[in-house]
């Protein structure tokens, strides 16, 4: 019970000495406000940040989900077929260690003068897809070929033995991909928001440099505070996902219990 | 017309390496065959070319009534899905074939001893109780031929022992046809009614023992004299087996 606490107590008091500190020293709001100030900004534009946040969780989400069929798609088909493999992987690994900000001016300049949400998503579907694309790699690699043989011994068709042995066994892997994957989208939906500036993108990191641009501190921080919170809440919701799919079986939800 | 006919099937594999061969071998309806061998002899190519798994590089294999019988493989390792339960594990034969037979699965699983499992997941189950399962697995969908590859040597003593006295029951009333590769002597003169004791690799007949003892066989029979003569002949030939590949091999 006490472990459950711990992180909120401690965080509870980090925040009491903050404000104690700011009040004590007297920071003046435009160098470091006071969690009361960024409470009372935050309060001011609900209904504004409300809304970037929205249109951050909705690029976060949509890239999440492209990136998942994409790169499981892929991943099929490297398993399904080497040379395919052989082809397509170093490029998959050349868009994987290009600096996604390095990307993204040309992408912007492409897509996003039509359609910036767009270019957003295509950025944050880059940064995501490939965690889940080589760990989806890795767990179609490793299963069983003993379990497959008996597949094929029972008559069972591609599609069977994709369902009923090979996405299963290599649910571990790419749910591992995914939990990656889901804090990566979330990074790549600001990451190209912050070089689309303020060019129709609305979201949470365009929040962040216009209030910055106005020196409106304390705004600043409650965008940012909005942001860690969309992170842990995405990073929950899939920590949730697996241990539905594998507390049953799988060794590491197992030790947990 | 027996059940299984091996004529002249020879393996090679892409590398080079000659695994098996030539060997020819006639399996009866309904017998019981222990196929035993040094290991890397080939046992396992053989089984997986008759179970369809592998081409033989020459020869073939035919079946009596010229149909491929439904068949059950046991691997020595209990190769069961960890996300499926027990239950689920066993059904895997039926429901490739769309067949929902709870009655099928649970006979299958009460042959086995596992009744009380059913429910349970492999990782809850001893080394022992999860080979179990993989024989129900390969019971569930009423095997003609059942193939076995060396299914109990990562057991021990005792659990492997229990293994094989429920194994010939299941047999014995299932009355499926039972090839068990093993490179236990004992084992092998336990449980079969013929040996058949191949050489190093490339593997080929030494030779082709009858083990006449009726079943129920029991603890009787491990301490009777017929038991120990038996097993010497088929030491015996397992060594003449060995020699013939030294002697191939400086030929
Ligand atoms: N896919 C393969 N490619 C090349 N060599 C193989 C392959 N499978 C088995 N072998 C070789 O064939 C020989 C027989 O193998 P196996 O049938 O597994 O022997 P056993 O089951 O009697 O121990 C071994 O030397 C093994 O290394
Ligand atoms: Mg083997």
């Amino acid at each position: 019970m006490f472990y459950r606490l711990a992180p909120t107590i401690l965080g509870l008091g980090l925040l009491a000495l903050w404000e104690v500190l700011v009040r004590v020293l007297d920071v003046p709001p435009f160098i470091l406000p006071s969690p009361n100030a960024i409470g009372q900004a935050m309060w001011r534009d609900g209904a504004g940040l409300w809304q970037s946040m929205l249109f951050t969780l909705r690029i976060t989400l949509e890239a999440f989900a492209l990136a998942s069929i994409l790169g499981l798609g892929f991943a099929i088909g490297f398993t399904r077929s080497a040379v395919l493999k052989a082809a397509l992987y170093p490029y998959a690994i050349i868009l994987q260690v290009t600096p996604i900000v390095s990307i993204a001016p040309l992408i912007i300049i492409w897509v996003g003068i039509d359609n910036i949400e767009a270019a957003l998503l295509i950025l944050a579907t880059i940064v995501a897809f490939f965690p889940i694309l080589s760990n989806a790699v890795l767990g179609f690699a490793s299963v069983d070929p003993n379990l497959r043989d008996l597949m094929r011994l029972y008559g069972a068709s591609g599609f069977q033995i994709f369902w009923s042995l090979e996405l299963p066994a290599a649910s571990p892997q790419i749910l591992a991909g995914m939990k990656i994957a889901g804090g990566l989208s979330l990074i790549g939906a600001v990451v190209a928001e912050f070089v689309a500036g303020s060019g129709g993108a609305t979201g949470l990191a365009w929040r962040i440099i216009e209030a910055g641009n106005r020196l409106q501190i304390p705004s600043m921080f409650a965008a940012l505070v909005l942001l860690s919170v969309l992170g842990i809440a995405i990073f929950m919701a899939l920590t949730a996902l697996e241990w539905l799919v594998l507390h049953n079986w799988h060794e590491s939800a197992i030790a947990r219990e | 017309m027996s059940f299984l006919t091996i004529a002249g099937i020879t393996k090679t594999f892409a590398d080079g390496t000659q695994a098996l061969g030539p060997l020819d071998l006639n399996i009866d309806q309904g017998s019981f065959t222990a196929i035993l061998g040094p290991s890397g002899c080939g046992k396992s190519t053989l089984l997986r070319i008759i179970a369809g798994l592998n081409p033989a590089s020459q020869g073939g294999i035919g079946f009596g009534d010229g149909l491929k019988p439904e068949m059950g493989f046991v691997f020595q390792e209990p190769t069961l899905m960890p996300w499926r339960r027990v239950h689920e594990n066993v059904a895997l034969g039926l429901e490739m074939r769309g067949i929902d037979d709870r009655a099928q699965v649970q006979d299958a699983i009460m042959r086995v001893g596992l009744e009380k499992f059913a429910n349970a997941f492999p990782r809850q189950l001893s080394g022992g109780m999860r080979m179990r399962v993989s024989i129900a697995r390969a019971l569930a969908s009423r095997p003609a031929l059942l193939l076995m590859d060396e299914p109990f040597a990562a057991l021990d003593e005792i659990t492997r022992g229990d293994l094989n006295d429920d194994l010939l029951t299941v047999w014995q009333s299932a009355g499926f046809t039972s090839l068990f590769v093993t490179h236990s002597v004992f084992e092998s003169v336990f449980l079969a009614q013929r040996i058949v004791v191949l050489s190093e690799r490339p593997g080929r007949i030494v030779d082709d023992i009858r083990v006449d003892a009726p079943y129920p066989r029991g603890e009787d029979w491990r301490l009777s004299v017929e038991y120990a003569a038996i097993a010497r002949q088929v030491s015996a030939a397992l060594r003449a087996g060995h020699h013939m590949q030294v002697a191939g091999g400086q030929g």
